[in-house]
């Protein structure tokens, strides 16, 4: 059993229940001492009772609390380590629920050592093997750190300290190998930075430097051959201190990702294999930047291969940061024999430098505006003609150097403290909010003048220049203003005024607005009712939508020549019965009596769709019946045609014309809308 | 059976159209003057408007001080206390505001007024000229992606814009009926055409409907917090001043909570807005 893990396999016989289950079930609960604990708090006590009596004849489980002794257990990512190499630090602390962080304290007089993050691990599960249940619990905390060796040599990782009810648990030791990086000059690491001593904001750009012999081959990329398994740098300015703010990893390092896998590892940073299957791995980045020559160890010169890594770091507070140690390891070419190269595993360091933040000092000019850099300065004023009392705006435009602290420093000047326009002017917003577009920051400051004849001075405000340590002046010219008596002047004239300018040329005045609106006609109310419009254009579609259908539908039953024909069988054949009555009433029986048949024939014929001509008096009777005429009209149909035919071909006279006539229209009436309904169908 | 010849058909055609568009569009006059029917005068007496307006621009005339000028205003704000709606209007507010110093108020209503007069030179210039001077200015929020796309739009004033659109609909469908009466093809294309111009300006009507508009202005300096109370933590390291232009994004009786172009998102007090 794994060192920590609790041994309460503990089985127990419920005695209640008597069947076997043949399953095997495995119920993992994280954190359940937690849950139950909270549930059990939230039930009534009844409510518990009978809880904990159902399920203990359920399933024969009695959960038993059962810990073994509190223990401490340590490791490290790896026991042999170069100086500057940062190896993982693990406490794990078993046996105790939500221990508090360990004592390392003890690690720190030959270690750096860096917090990283601590989890809990603890788990609890139960068994349950025909009816009966066991539980194992394991209780686990870990704290993780990140560790760096100061020295070399055999070191040992001293022993951390957890206190655990009032008792304290001391870790074993575990013996460290460091070794030093060997003198070569094959492989050379530097860590630089353009400025060592900064103020607030102002950005220094930090450097890892690393210079690579070249191949025997000369011009070749000397990282090439090791595509396989890139070389590592490792630096620890990835994240950054509390104090200092820099752009983002990704952004920072997206653009140096190799393409071809030519290039260095860094730090733990990885990138996804882009493959199906997911995953990750180191990502590997080019930092190539030529050439660069100098002495190796025995004076002669070598054109390194130049490798470099920069980053611009903007200080926020005041105070001493260190950078580094910086660390390359790797497998490198260390020569040649005959076509292969001949590896050779190096480490190389640089030692760490530090970069000072320092406060600007004191005392500051009281016309200080805050900005640490070099900076201009530009103002003007909005109207330059006014009356006293007229608002005007002096705008100030601070714009900001390439190497200068950010424009956030800068605040509004204070102008109530320059006597000359204190005196002349009502000053209404004396620390207007500051306007940052791109490297500029503008001020307005909104002032009235006091009397005519005033203008707005030489300003003179103070920055302090880092590179030599002073405040220096900004200072802007002085602006004339055309301000006259406020009883001099009305709207209308402001509007309708020609500057009076000596100057040949006449230009357009972007002082002062434009003068009222001063027709009356124009008051008309142009509100606009947005649902009445909708209501209306949705009217007019619903409209236009109704004409287009029935003009749509006159038009297909105008085409529908079968439609038409059905529509108007009945009406027809009445039509040619009148005229039977018209010949009967003449005296042409016979021809009355055709007329009936065809009156008859016809209407079928017409319902139908066919041609009458043709229908006998059997075609009659099959129509009738498939459209579900009632059998008493179907046979007098029938019964009527056949003695039509027979008076027709035979002894005709036994049938009179106007009781047939009579008949047919009855039997018209009767079947013709029988008929049509059966076509619809 | 007697057909009717082709040249009477296509008469008759042409006369029912113009039957049936003539009594549409008496329909919808009536519905229109129905529609505009709603802004009654209210309990105003006929020429009120009018006298009030000529008395502002007196007042306006002959103020020596910021409060002659905010008197100018008072008589403004009278005239559309009730709802009433005008550019003119809304343009000599923001002259009066931006003369009494109150930037925030004249940014305001020279907006309103752009709404209504779109294409009013010397109103742009002035709402330039407040932008310019507001003490509290942000930076400008970016535009919409729908304008770009809809620039023309911004020759019309929103009136304009709403019955162009529906004058725009209506006219499609009547050429439509056209093109079924008529059995013209060429018609069909028309009104398609005429309906994407209709649905493109309703759909501005849509976005840029200034009785919906989101955009407020703080119109005293004022802290903004991270919660609607004083006891909460400024939001941003200075005040808002007059002038500051940003998105309400909630509101409550008291309180307005709103995203400020490019510093964030705070609480003012309502007192300190205007919208």
């Amino acid at each position: 059993m794994r060192p920590g893990r609790t041994a309460s396999h503990r089985r127990i016989a419920s005695g209640l229940l008597t069947a076997h289950f043949d399953t095997i079930s495995f119920v993992w609960i994280q954190q359940a001492k937690e849950r139950c604990r909270s549930a059990v708090h939230r039930m009534s006590p009844w409510l518990a009772f009978a809880f904990a009596m159902c399920l203990v004849p359920l399933t024969g489980f009695t959960n038993v609390a059962c810990a073994d002794e509190p223990a401490i257990v340590v490791a490290v990512s790896a026991d042999e380590l170069f100086i500057g190499e940062t190896i993982d630090f693990q406490v794990e602390i078993q046996n105790v629920e939500n221990p508090s962080a360990p004592d390392v304290s003890a690690l720190r007089e030959n270690f750096t050592v860096v917090p990283n993050g601590d989890h809990s691990r603890n788990q609890s599960s139960t068994f349950i093997i025909n009816g009966r249940v066991s539980q194992q619990s394991v209780l686990s905390h870990i704290y993780a750190y990140r560790i760096t060796p100061k020295i070399s040599g055999d070191v040992s990782v001293p022993s951390v300290i957890a206190a655990v009810n009032g008792t304290e648990l001391k870790s074993k030791p575990i013996p460290l190998r460091v070794q030093d990086a060997e003198e070569q000059d094959q492989v050379l690491v530097e860590i630089t930075s353009d400025k060592t001593i900064v103020y607030p904001t102002q950005p220094f750009t930090l450097t890892a430097l690393i210079l690579v012999q070249p191949l025997p081959e000369g011009d070749v990329d000397p990282l090439k051959p090791l595509k396989r398994q890139p070389p590592h740098l490792q630096i620890n300015w990835i994240d950054m201190p509390a104090g200092l703010t820099t752009n983002g990893t990704s952004e920072w390092l997206q653009p140096m990702i190799s393409d071809d896998g030519t290039g260095f590892t860094l730090n733990e940073i990885t990138a996804s294999t882009g493959s199906f299957f997911g995953g990750s791995r180191a990502a590997v980045f080019d930092f190539s930047n030529g050439r660069e020559t100098r002495n190796g160890l025995d004076s002669k010169p070598i054109s390194y291969f130049v490798y470099d890594l920069s980053r611009t770091i903007v200080p926020e507070k005041t105070g001493q940061y260190s950078f580094g140690p910086a660390l390359v390891k790797g497998t490198f070419v260390g020569g040649v024999r005959g076509t292969e190269y001949l590896a050779r595993r190096l480490v190389a360091i640089a030692p760490s430098m530090s970069v000072e933040v320092r406060e600007v000092p004191s005392p500051r000019p009281p016309n200080f505006t805050g900005g640490i850099g070099e900076y201009s300065l530009a103002a003007s004023v909005s109207p330059a003609k006014l009356r006293v009392g007229d608002p005007i705006t002096l705008s100030l435009e601070f714009s900001r150097g390439a190497q200068s602290g950010s424009l956030e420093l800068i605040a509004a000047p204070d102008l109530s403290m320059i006597p000359e326009i204190a005196d002349s002017f009502d000053i209404i917003d004396k620390s207007p909010t500051g306007r940052i577009e791109g490297s500029v920051k503008k001020f307005g400051y909104a002032m009235r003048p006091k009397r005519a004849g005033v203008s707005i001075p030489a300003l003179v405000l103070t920055t302090f220049d880092p590179t030599s340590e002073t405040f220096t002046e900004l200072k802007t010219d002085s602006m004339s203003l055309d301000v006259a008596e406020a009883s001099q002047l009305s709207s209308s004239e402001i509007v309708g005024a020609v500057p009076s300018t000596n100057t040949s040329e006449i230009r357009k005045s972007t002082a002062g607005i434009f003068q009222n609106i001063t027709d009356p006609s124009e008051l008309r109310d142009e509100r606009i009712n947005i649902t009445g419009w909708i209501s209306t254009v949705f009217g007019f579609w619903c409209l236009t939508g109704c004409v287009m259908f029935g003009v749509s539908r006159h038009r297909h039953r105008s085409s529908d020549v079968v439609g038409q024909r059905r529509s108007q069988a009945r009406r027809l054949a009445l039509s040619r019965l009148n005229d039977a009555s018209r010949s009967q009433t003449a005296g042409q029986s016979k021809e009355a009596l055709r007329i009936v048949r065809t009156a008859i024939v016809g209407l079928v014929a017409d319902v139908k769709n066919s041609v009458g001509e043709g229908l006998t008096t059997a075609d009659v009777d099959q129509a009738l019946s498939e459209a579900l005429i009632p059998e008493t009209d179907r046979t007098s149909v029938v019964q009527l045609l056949r003695s039509i035919e027979d008076a027709e071909y035979g002894g005709g006279n036994s049938l009179e014309a106007a009781s047939a006539i009579q008949s047919a229209t009855l039997l018209v009436e009767r079947i013709g809308p029988v008929l049509e309904r059966s076509v619809s169908r | 059976m007697k057909t009717m010849p082709s040249s009477l058909r296509s008469c008759s055609r042409i006369g029912l159209l113009l039957c049936l568009t003539t009594t549409l569009v008496v329909a919808t006059g009536s519905v229109s003057v129905a529609v505009s029917g709603d802004h009654g005068p209210g309990d105003r007496e006929p020429g009120d408007r009018e006298r009030a307006f000529l008395k502002s621009l007196e007042l306006f005339d002959a103020a020596q001080t910021p409060d002659d000028y905010r008197a100018s205003a008072r008589e403004l704000e009278a005239i559309i206390a009730d709802g009433f709606q005008n550019g003119a209007v809304y343009y000599n507010l923001g002259n009066a505001y931006y003369r009494a110093g109150e930037y925030g108020r004249a940014i305001l209503n020279y907006r309103k007024a752009k709404s209504l007069r779109p294409r009013d030179t010397y109103l742009e210039a002035n709402l330039q000229q407040a932008l310019g001077a507001a003490p509290g200015r942000l930076t400008e929020q970016p535009a919409a992606w729908w304008t770009h796309v809809l620039f023309w739009t911004e020759w019309f004033s929103f009136p304009t814009k709403v019955q162009s659109t529906a004058l725009g609909l209506c006219l499609a469908a009547t050429v439509a009926l056209a093109a079924v009466l008529l059995r013209r093809s060429a018609l069909f294309v028309s009104s398609a055409v005429l309906l994407l111009i209709s649905t493109a300006l309703g759909l501005d009507v849509g976005l840029s409907d200034p009785s919906q508009s989101r955009r407020a202005i703080i119109i005293t300096e004022t802290m903004a917090r991270k919660g609607t109370g004083k006891d909460y933590e400024p939001a941003f390291d200075q005040p808002l001043r007059d002038g500051a232009e940003f998105t309400v994004l909630n509101q409550t009786s008291d309180w307005t909570f709103g995203h400020f172009e490019g510093i964030g998102d705070g609480w003012v007090r309502n007192e300190c807005v205007a919208r």
